[in-house]
């Protein structure tokens, strides 16, 4: 099993759990399994075409996994998997 | 008859963690400075927020950026893992406007998300002037708007 970690924002939309466990061989099967179960998450994570979104970052362990094979980064039994909202703004116009 | 009344939300920030926000404010003005804050639910009151800790990040567009903020993802991650291992959370963030309102901007409204807290401080060459709250609204046809919070001591 796998260790899912939510931000606050995102366990608006699941039972409020901060960690989910969950099989998963790579992230996107764990972010699938995810989704199964709290399908709010797909639109808040997931593009129509099953990407990442621009919006989120994913980190399994301390890798950011647009480093590694993304969706498809394989996840090692015990894998900690952290999902983070991308945080922004500020007084500039938006680029 | 009894009349529905919305609460007001509460964002209790102690006056340590207040001051580490000043001094980080200040110390990178005229540059936006920006962070997490670290916290829990009051045990008593659901629509009150207590700050127990608070990060200072780095800025992606970097320490002279006037204009744009943007928190680097691995202190974010940090951030995440510090609260889980004291059982907190990460209720929300916190950024400096220069010589502008602790209003938020329309870039700011853009990039918010549900369920955090949006503290804004507003500082000059004077030092810090006025930190406001805000969090995400979508509760109308899901139309994105900031509700103020207040700030408590």
């Amino acid at each position: 099993m796998k260790k899912l970690h939510l931000p606050v924002p995102l366990r608006l939309h699941t039972d409020g759990s901060a960690c989910l466990e969950l099989p998963g061989a790579t992230v996107g099967d764990l972010l699938e399994a995810a989704i199964r179960t709290h399908q709010a998450l797909r639109e808040r994570v997931l593009d129509a075409a099953g990407d990442i979104l621009e919006a989120v970052h994913v980190f399994v362990d301390a890798r950011d996994i647009r480093e590694l094979d993304g969706i498809g980064t394989p996840l090692e039994d015990g894998a900690n998997v952290w999902l983070l909202p991308r945080v922004g703004g500020g007084t500039g116009a938006a680029a | 008859m009894t009349a529905l009344r919305t609460r007001t939300r509460r964002l209790i920030l102690p006056p340590e963690p207040r001051r580490r926000i000043q001094t980080w404010a200040e110390g990178l003005y005229p540059g936006e400075a920006c962070g997490l804050l670290l916290g829990r639910e009051d045990q008593r009151d659901p629509n009150a927020l207590h700050v127990v800790r608070t990060f200072l990040a780095r800025n992606l567009f970097g320490e002279e950026s006037t204009e744009r903020y943007e928190v680097d993802p691995v202190d974010l991650l940090a951030a995440e893992r510090a609260a889980a291992a004291n059982n907190l959370q990460v209720i929300g963030v916190w950024h400096s406007h220069a010589d502008q309102q602790a209003q938020p901007s329309d870039l700011d409204l853009e990039h918010a998300w549900e369920g955090w807290s949006y503290l804004i401080v507003a500082v000059t060459r004077a030092g810090v002037a006025q930190m406001r709250s805000w969090r995400l609204d979508t509760s109308r046809r899901g139309r994105r708007r900031f509700q103020e919070e207040t700030v408590e001591a």
